[in-house]
């Protein structure tokens, strides 16, 4: 079993002590923690973090312009993360809007490990454990963000970090893909590069339609295709989300496609 | 005077001039520290690097270093990362987190970081000046604070 990352054991301690529930009651124990949390009518900031240097005193602004519950959450989280991890708030800085509920290989690790410790904390394993045995989809992920009230993305991001099957979720905007998580058992590389054509997430980005269900396309229109088997196929599951502009994708493998598999021996 | 008589009153004397630590939170004992001239931080590097040398003594010696050592090191050095085996990675994570109410504490020349979440134009006027407000806000929470304590 792999080691969960140190943002992650953070997170869960914190989880452990605050409760699954530390985000709906994060005005009750805030005061302990030295910090003071306000709604404000920003015009350019989604969230702040004010902190003195080397201690525990501070001020988590929330712009109060947030209008979706999940996104203002996660911003919560995400400056509660920079509050809390250790070697964070040592220096000024800003996150850029449009990274809220993203993992793009351009993120600093700061932001990265803000983003990991958000996740934990809004939807930690036990609350969302018994959607983890079904096959990762549309759908759980949808049920997840309705339990956890988190952002559709942060949830795929999330049932990718924990699922068992051989899964991706795909992000892309403008008809390029901008970032992915893949489940460890994943074992390809998605292509960051404009969305192919022959993938629906690229039929939707042209408003065409789309099966509302996943469905079978090659394999080497979303991976690099050093180790793939000749026509091998995957399956796909892409939405438009019109709030975003952008197109989410579930990639799923139920079979082996690789030429050499780490899993051939044992699933032959 | 019996000896009881002599713990009873050496124990009047320690309570009436010396604060009961079991009974002071982490932050009234770094303040009362800091009052007499001591740096919590620079003392407890200080123990980090005692018993780090001992550790490598010990190692030199071909002894592994104990492990109530090798827990010392890791809880007085909270920014060293958490260890590889996930029960004490979890105890350290749990530690740093319970500390952080006792850590409230300005230091003596406290310095104010912002940071922001925002979009990809700059901010306004409105923005700065609101930030600002909240910065002097929490630099006089901070003062108000020190003052009641």
């Amino acid at each position: 079993m792999i080691r969960p990352s140190d943002t992650q054991v953070f997170a869960r301690a914190f989880v452990d002590r605050y409760g699954e529930d530390c985000i709906d009651r994060i005005g009750t124990f805030a005061p302990a923690l030295g910090l003071v949390i306000k709604e404000v009518d920003a015009e350019e900031f989604e969230g702040a973090l004010l902190r003195m240097k080397d201690c525990f005193q501070g001020t988590l602004l929330l712009g109060r312009g947030i209008v979706d519950e999940g996104r203002r959450r996660f911003t919560l989280a995400h400056e509660l993360g920079h509050y809390v991890l250790p070697g964070h708030g040592k220096d000024e800085g800003y996150c850029r809007g449009k990274k809220l509920d993203s993992w793009g290989k351009t993120l600093s690790r700061f932001e990265r490990e803000a983003n990991e410790f958000a996740g934990e904390v809004l939807m930690p394993m036990p609350r969302i454990q018994d959607l983890l045995g079904e096959e990762p989809s549309y759908e759980i992920a949808s049920d997840i963000s309705r339990r956890c009230a988190s952002s559709l993305s942060a949830s795929a991001y999330r049932l990718a970090e924990l699922t068992t099957h051989r899964f991706c979720v795909v992000w892309s905007e403008g008809s390029i893909v901008r970032w992915s998580k893949n489940s460890a058992e994943f074992d390809f590389r998605v292509r960051y590069d404009d969305c192919d054509t022959e993938t629906f997430a690229c039929r939707c980005f042209d408003k065409q339609p789309v099966p509302d269900n996943y469905d079978i396309v090659p394999a080497s229109a979303w991976l690099y295709g050093d180790n793939l088997k000749e026509g091998a196929t995957i399956l796909e599951h892409s939405r438009y989300l019109p709030s975003y502009d952008a197109v989410i994708t579930f990639l799923l493998v139920p079979d082996i496609i690789e030429v050499q598999s780490k899993f051939g021996d044992l699933w032959e | 005077m019996s000896t009881r008589k002599k713990d009873e009153t050496i124990g009047f004397l320690e309570n009436l001039l010396l604060p009961d630590v079991s009974e002071m939170t982490r932050e009234e004992v770094d303040r009362a520290l800091r009052e007499e001239g001591i740096d919590v931080e620079e003392y407890q590097k200080r123990i980090a690097s005692g018993v780090r040398e001992i550790a490598k003594r010990e190692r030199r010696e071909g002894r592994s270093a104990p492990a109530y050592l090798r827990d010392v090191i890791e809880q007085l050095d909270p920014f060293s990362g958490l260890p590889v085996g996930i029960r004490s990675a979890t105890q350290k994570a749990k530690s740093w987190i319970d500390q952080i109410s006792g850590r409230l504490s300005p230091p003596a020349d406290p310095i104010l970081l912002a940071s922001y979440r925002k979009s990809d134009k700059e901010l306004t006027e409105g923005d700065r000046d609101l930030l600002d407000k909240e910065k002097e806000a929490l630099l006089e929470r901070m003062k108000n604070d020190d003052q009641t304590k």
